[in-house]
């Protein structure tokens, strides 16, 4: 297994759309962090309810926010499976391993580490970000664990993300349809969904269990039972694709 | 390796919905031969290549590599080569990654990426994107990642598409190397007259059904006798008189049920000049479109 999931990670390595993908991230996170710092306490920032910032809690909050970066992870990692099909590698991949579980177990499993840096990469860039901004502007909260705690949950976010993209492109194995799907479940169905019925926000796999790591929110679950949901939706979508790809021609 | 052939193919049935693909067929590829796989577009030769390969599940049958299922083969790789149309390449990956990352995945030595990239004079365009490659480097960059595992059976599907006359010779030559030296080789190709320079034995299919299988000789075996003479109704009803079947045309006598030495003997005792005998064979060509009914292969 080992030698299959450095496999997958060689092919994502080996071609440059994570490249573009992480820089992509990186500049989106990044323009979000400084348009905060920039508006936080200024008269259109308290128009928009952002208050100054001030707080080591303040700063958490800046770098949990960098979690978004989990959207071009869903990009990215459904791409792992779906471009095997559009340039049709998936061939080459199964006549080297015919044990099809295996496959797709290296590619979800490759995904993992794959969002993780995804998620550290932009958690880190905006402390970076917010850290430059105080030095520049002087003064600024205490940068203690807590804020180190929040960039790790970037990262669990986003790696969580990468098994979940990673799974929906092994089952739907069209490029087009798959990212359709991820970012409009991300961007459209779970906004829309939990704002029609609230009682579902906890439940919700990106919107609910993987928020519950970012900041503070009475209305989700507590972190130990959020990540057990986050676990169990990632099985969930591995097993479905596992049972789809195995009864599947190429 | 076992005493098993190198492919055996068992009452394999392949439907696609209410399409039958493939219809009970069966033929086997001996170790140490280059079997040629023809038949017309659309008669199943591929998917039969996929459904051998595990990448399509068979309906009824078995596909056998070595006596074994190929998703049961514990190193694939060290034990089949395959190079099919559906194998792609994603064109933002350089040659050398390309195979890099089939090795890392089946445990192969690194150091045979450059070994194979050698053999199939892929050496120069190894750090090229294999995008930007013609369909002739693309054949050789498939046929590199085929001989990745030092396999002892190759399934080649239309693989001298695209490759150039050197790249022809040099895939005929491979493949007679590779069989000789104890492989077993199945080769599809539109081009018949590349398969009748390599191949031992040929496997006719058309409509999923097998059609004929055999030596290559015998398919192409002769077929009569030519006969040029300026006495030609002369040296005719000499044959004739001695059973022959004969239609004459100008100087020019095609025979049959007999002979290209009766033939001689006879024109030499009737004191007829000959300009021209020789035993007339059919080519794969013909042979297979009188088998196929005039099928494209």
């Amino acid at each position: 297994m080992i030698r299959l999931v450095s496999a997958e990670l060689l092919k994502v390595r080996t071609t440059r759309l994570w490249i573009g993908l992480l820089i992509g991230s990186l500049l989106l996170n990044g323009a979000g962090a400084l348009l905060l710092l920039a508006l936080a306490g200024t008269a259109e920032g308290r128009d928009a309810g952002l208050t100054p910032i001030r707080t080591t809690e303040d700063v958490r909050m800046i770098v949990s926010a960098a979690a978004q970066a989990l959207l071009f992870v869903l990009v990215l990692t459904a791409t792992m499976a779906t471009t095997e099909y559009r340039y049709s590698t998936a061939a080459g991949t199964y006549l080297t391993t015919p044990h099809r579980g295996r496959v797709v177990t290296a590619k979800t499993l490759a995904a993992v580490p794959v969002g993780g840096l995804f998620g550290a990469a932009a958690g880190l860039l905006a402390l970076a970000i917010v850290a430059g901004w105080f030095v520049v502007k002087g003064g600024g909260p205490t940068i203690d664990v807590t804020v180190w705690v929040a960039v790790a949950e970037d990262a669990l976010q986003c790696a969580y993300a990468g098994a979940i993209g990673a799974a929906v492109g092994v089952a739907l194995r069209s490029q087009v349809v798959a990212i359709l799907v991820v970012l409009g479940w991300t961007l459209v169905i779970e906004p829309l969904a939990t704002g029609l019925v609230p009682s579902l926000l906890p439940w919700a796999p990106f919107a609910g269990a993987a928020t519950a790591f970012g900041a503070e929110n009475p209305d989700l679950f507590a972190r130990p039972a959020a990540a057990g949901l986050m676990l169990a939706y990632a099985v969930a979508a591995w097993v479905v694709a596992l049972v789809l790809e195995r009864r599947r021609d190429v | 390796m076992t005493d098993a052939p190198g492919i055996e193919i068992r009452g394999l049935s392949k439907l696609f919905g209410p399409v039958t693909a493939v219809d009970d067929l069966s033929f086997s590829v001996p170790i140490g031969s280059v079997t040629g796989f023809l038949g017309p577009n659309g008669a199943g030769k591929t998917t039969t290549m996929r459904c051998l390969l595990g990448l399509a599940r068979p309906s009824a049958g078995q596909a056998l590599l070595t006596g074994s299922r190929y998703e049961d083969l514990r190193d694939p790789l060290r034990i089949v080569g395959a190079a099919l149309e559906v194998t792609g390449f994603h064109p933002g990956r350089t040659a050398r990654r390309h195979l890099q990352v089939i090795a890392v995945a089946a445990g192969i030595d690194a150091a045979r990426t450059d070994a194979v990239l050698a053999a199939t004079a892929m050496t120069e365009y190894a750090d090229r994107r294999v995008g930007g490659f013609s369909s002739g480097m693309r054949q050789r960059l498939a046929l590199s990642a085929a001989l990745l595992g030092e396999p002892k059976v190759l399934v080649l599907d239309e693989p001298a598409n695209g490759l150039d006359p050197a790249g022809m010779a040099w895939l005929r030559g491979a493949l007679r190397t590779f069989a000789d030296r104890g492989g077993a080789v199945l080769i599809s190709s539109h081009v018949l007259g590349e398969i009748q320079a390599v191949a031992d034995r040929v496997v006719v299919i058309g409509r999923g059904r097998l059609v004929t299988e055999g030596p290559t000789d015998v398919l192409t075996a002769s077929v009569g006798v030519s006969v040029r003479s300026p006495s030609a109704d002369v040296l005719a009803e000499a044959l004739r008189a001695d059973g022959a079947t004969v239609a004459v045309e100008a100087d020019s006598l095609t025979v049959t049920g007999t002979s290209i030495e009766r033939v001689g003997e006879i024109a030499a005792r009737a004191g007829v000049v000959l300009h021209e005998l020789r035993a007339r064979t059919t080519t794969l060509e013909e042979a297979f479109l009188e088998l196929t009914e005039g099928g494209t292969p």
